[in-house]
């Protein structure tokens, strides 16, 4: 992994990039996410800095791989990089930096018993749009979740985590790999069963669902469960659901109650925070067209799932535009707030010397055909 | 057919996964008990076999106290055939040579007929075991010499896996074993491509004495195919798409130094994509990089794929020359259905592959045939190296999908090969401790299941399965159930 601070400030070509603070990890480890400046510009950008020799070839194609596509996609609500180059040892690659973070950001941070309704109606639409797109182009996304979904305070929502993206060659996709681990539970049962039925766009659209149960109900559905009793409920078609009023049971039942949801039910019911939690769903209650779309999504047969074009049909989405008052993301975060970029307050200014590396662009760019 | 009785033995060496046939007998798995009917006093004679559908199913009698086939050496995979001695039956020293002996007196059975509602078995449940704290066991995938194939789970990733049980007891009675099971491990683990079957984890159980090897899960392989098919034999699209990708996994080895010395369909997997999977490195060899060149001195492959030079004995031979006979052998093999060379015995087939012309079936275009020619030539000089092959017109050409695709076929009535980890996984998470959900099912039940399967043949259409190809692997099923190890109904 880079380690942050060795490079803090990088020119390639005309653009001057610094380095401001880190504030990631992604692609497991393999390379940290930091924001800095586009100096020209002031604009505050977000930089994933991997090292190129201390990956494995496996990741240095995906992430290869992740950036040719990228660069193939032109659409609002998918996030492309501005540009990429080789540095040293390190590969940069420099994306809008998008000040809430992402949505598992905000329901870790401001958000613990799920986002507003009418947020996740405006979060769920552009997803959707991104996920026409992509579908339209033949590519299916299989890592949509809350940690990809990226929000500015201007209200952009972009679908970002494009490396688990599979371009399809064929009517049907069979591939998975232990890369795709971490997206589990987001995914859907027929991409888990790994038969010779296999897969195809549809599935993205579970994972739609999933997602959006994550978002309402700040945890994401099979929490708490081990990873093979989460496949077989999938398989039995046991799928995930917004937890409220309707769907858990009386708050002085047993909160043990097996038929509950799919997460809260392994947690220690004498734990005080969990009780909050509980009651917090239980006083609220989600619209039913919220309920209904969910459970489109989340069929068990992809065949009886609507596609991402007739989803953005839904009422779910009509719903949130004829709410009384127009209120924009921003608004409906709130009390959340958007994580400016200091300007690199914190930062030893270096001189012009030992942080500063330029390099001659072209040649790099050669190496790395995007 | 000649072909079809003598050379069952040369073409079947000890495959990988997926092929093998069972050959031993297990004297321990037979039992002999009465049960009464009506007006019947039968003796039911249990003869392990292996059929898959009633693998996990143990027999059960009818009403009273049950009989559970159970003989302490492979209980999960006993199952009985049933056959019925009339009322006064037969004398006790007779009957005892029925349950000791494997072939006995031949004219001793007359079946009588029972309905089959009346023969009852035991659904096995499936009890969920993990190995390493990782890997969930599902059903047999196939048998070796070496020992068993199962599928497994990855609990961690959820990814599919094939697990290779090695039985130390089982390695040390055959002929190099231990060597060639260090060699394959050994190989494996240094070889990473996608025209090779990946080895993910090694695993050691010390007190059961066995080796696991994780691997890359695959649905079937090449011998597979052309056995469900009739003609015994592929599409030449189908056939080209396969060789080309083994061309690709070939090129790979040697360029690692490794020469594999048993290709053929039977060891040639196909995972869930299509991709073909060069499996079974048991003979396999690492040319040490410090040789020469690629000269070797042993070989342990199958008779069939055997090029002249190790079937006339000579003492050492080009290892890559080697593999390039044995996939010109594969290839006529997947598109005539028939060996280049073919011989009553190993000794006539040897002679054959020495001695006489290749059998080049005319009806094959020209290009084809002169690549066929040029891989099976018997001077291992003039062969066809690698690099004329992959250069070679019928390898360049592009062939449209003329026909149907001959599809993965079916295993137990399952043609899209769900992952059988779920029962046991179900077992693992829901199943109680106490008896009381053990099912019966009936001969019976298992009849209308298997007419009801291949009713359904069709399903899973998408991958152009035609209910042609399943109805006739259901007609196997059935052949195998009367045929296997019943030495003494053999007319002789």
């Amino acid at each position: 992994m880079p380690t942050f601070g060795e490079m803090t400030e990088v020119c390639f070509g005309e653009d001057t990039y610094s380095v401001v603070e880190a504030l990631n990890e992604c692609c497991e480890g393999m390379g940290i996410v930091v924001a800095g400046q586009h100096e020209p510009s002031f604009k505050s950008v977000a930089i994933k800095r991997y090292n190129l020799e201390e990956m494995s070839a496996d990741v240095l194609t995906s992430v290869q791989r992740e950036l040719c596509l990228m660069r193939q996609l032109q659409h609002s609500n998918i996030s492309t990089f501005r540009s990429a180059f080789v540095i040293g040892p390190e590969l940069w690659v420099i994306f809008s930096y998008m000040d809430y973070g992402s949505a598992a950001d905000l329901l870790q941070t401001y958000f613990n018993d799920g986002l507003p309704e009418s947020a996740i109606s405006i979060i769920m639409k552009s997803v959707l749009s991104a996920l026409e797109y992509l579908h339209k182009k033949q590519i299916i996304h299989r890592g949509v979740r809350g940690s990809h979904i990226l929000l500015s305070s201007q209200g952009k929502v972009v679908l970002s985590g494009l490396g688990y993206a599979l371009p399809m060659s064929s009517a049907v996709c069979y591939e998975f790999s232990p890369r795709i681990n971490s997206n589990l539970k987001w995914l859907a049962p027929e991409i888990l069963m790994q038969n010779l039925l296999g897969y195809d766009e549809r599935s993205d659209l579970y994972s739609v669902g999933v997602t959006a149960c994550e978002l309402a109900n700040g945890v994401p559905p099979f929490h708490d469960l081990p990873k093979t009793l989460m496949l077989l409920e999938k398989l039995e078609g046991v799928g995930p659901r917004l937890l409220d009023a309707t769907t858990l049971p009386p708050p002085d039942g047993q909160t043990q109650d097996s038929g509950v949801g799919d997460s809260e039910t392994t947690s220690p019911p004498n734990n005080m925070q969990f009780m909050a939690h509980l009651q917090a769903m239980h006083s609220r209650c989600f619209s039913s067209h919220f309920h209904r779309f969910v459970d489109q999504c989340v069929a068990r047969d992809s065949e009886m799932r609507k596609s991402a074009s007739q989803l953005l049909l839904h009422p779910f989405f009509r719903h949130s535009i004829k709410s009384p008052k127009e209120q924009t993301l921003a608004e409906l975060l709130q009390p959340a707030l958007p994580h400016f970029v200091n300007q690199r307050a914190q930062l030893p200014r270096p001189g012009n010397g030992s942080g500063k590396h330029t390099l001659d662009g072209v040649h790099e760019w050669s190496d790395w055909n995007f | 057919m000649s072909k079809e009785k003598g050379s069952d033995d040369i073409t079947d060496g000890q495959g990988a996964y997926g092929s093998g046939e069972r050959e031993d007998k297990k004297k321990g798995g037979l039992a002999s008990f009465t049960i009464s009917y009506d007006d019947l006093d039968a003796v039911v004679l249990g003869v392990p076999v292996r059929e898959e559908m009633k693998e996990n199913v143990s027999l059960h009698e009818n009403e009273h106290e049950s009989v559970t086939l159970t003989d302490g050496v492979d209980s999960e995979k006993c199952i009985s055939h049933l056959f019925f001695l009339p009322k006064g039956g037969y004398p006790a020293d007779m009957m005892m040579d029925f349950a000791t002996d494997d072939d006995f007196h031949p004219a001793l059975p007359f079946f009588q007929r029972v309905d089959s509602a009346d023969i009852i078995y035991e659904q096995k449940k499936k009890r969920c075991k993990i190995i390493a704290g990782r890997y969930a066991m599902g059903d047999l995938l196939g048998e070796g010499s070496y020992g068993k194939v199962k599928e497994c789970l990855d609990c961690e990733t959820l990814c599919r896996r094939a697990v290779k049980i090695l039985k130390k007891k089982k390695i040390r009675r055959i002929p190099n074993g231990e060597q060639n099971v260090q060699r394959e491990i050994r190989l494996l683990k240094r070889l990473s491509h996608p025209n090779v079957i990946g080895l993910f984890d090694l695993q050691y159980d010390d007190t059961k004495k066995k080796t696991y090897m994780i691997m890359e899960y695959c649905v079937g392989g090449l011998q597979e195919l052309i056995e469900s098919t009739e003609k015994k034999k592929l599409p030449v699209w189908q056939a080209h798409g396969y060789f080309c990708q083994l061309l690709r996994g070939i090129e790979y080895l040697h360029g690692q130094g490794v020469v594999h010395k048993d290709i053929k369909p039977g060891n040639l997997l196909l995972s869930t994509e299509g991709v073909l999977k060069i499996s079974d490195f048991g003979v396999a060899e690492l040319i040490d990089p410090l040789a020469p060149d690629d000269t070797l001195t042993m070989s342990q492959g199958t008779p069939a794929f055997q090029p002249p030079e190790i079937a006339s004995g000579q003492d050492t031979f080009s290892g890559f020359k080697v593999d390039i006979w044995a996939c010109g052998v594969t290839l006529y093999n997947l598109i005539t259905g028939i060996y280049p060379f073919e011989g009553d015995n190993i000794y006539r087939l040897y002679e054959n592959i020495v001695s006489r012309e290749m059998l080049m079936p005319t009806d094959l275009e020209p290009s084809l045939q002169n690549l066929l020619q040029g891989m099976l030539e018997k001077e291992p000089s003039k062969r066809f190296t690698l690099y004329q092959i992959q250069r070679h017109d019928w390898v360049k050409k592009h062939f449209p999908m003329t026909s149907e695709c001959v599809p993965i076929p079916a295993m137990n009535g399952d043609t899209c090969r769900s992952m059988t980890v779920i029962p046991y996984l179900h077992n693992l998470h829901f199943g109680s401790d106490d008896d009381e959900d053990v099912e019966y099912v009936t001969e019976h039940d298992l009849e209308v299941m298997r007419g009801r399967r291949k009713g359904s043949g069709d399903f899973g259409n998408h991958s152009g399965i035609h209910s042609k190809s399943s109805k006739e692997k259901h007609k196997k099923d059935k052949a195998m159930i009367r045929k296997r190890n019943l030495s003494f109904c053999k007319p002789s």
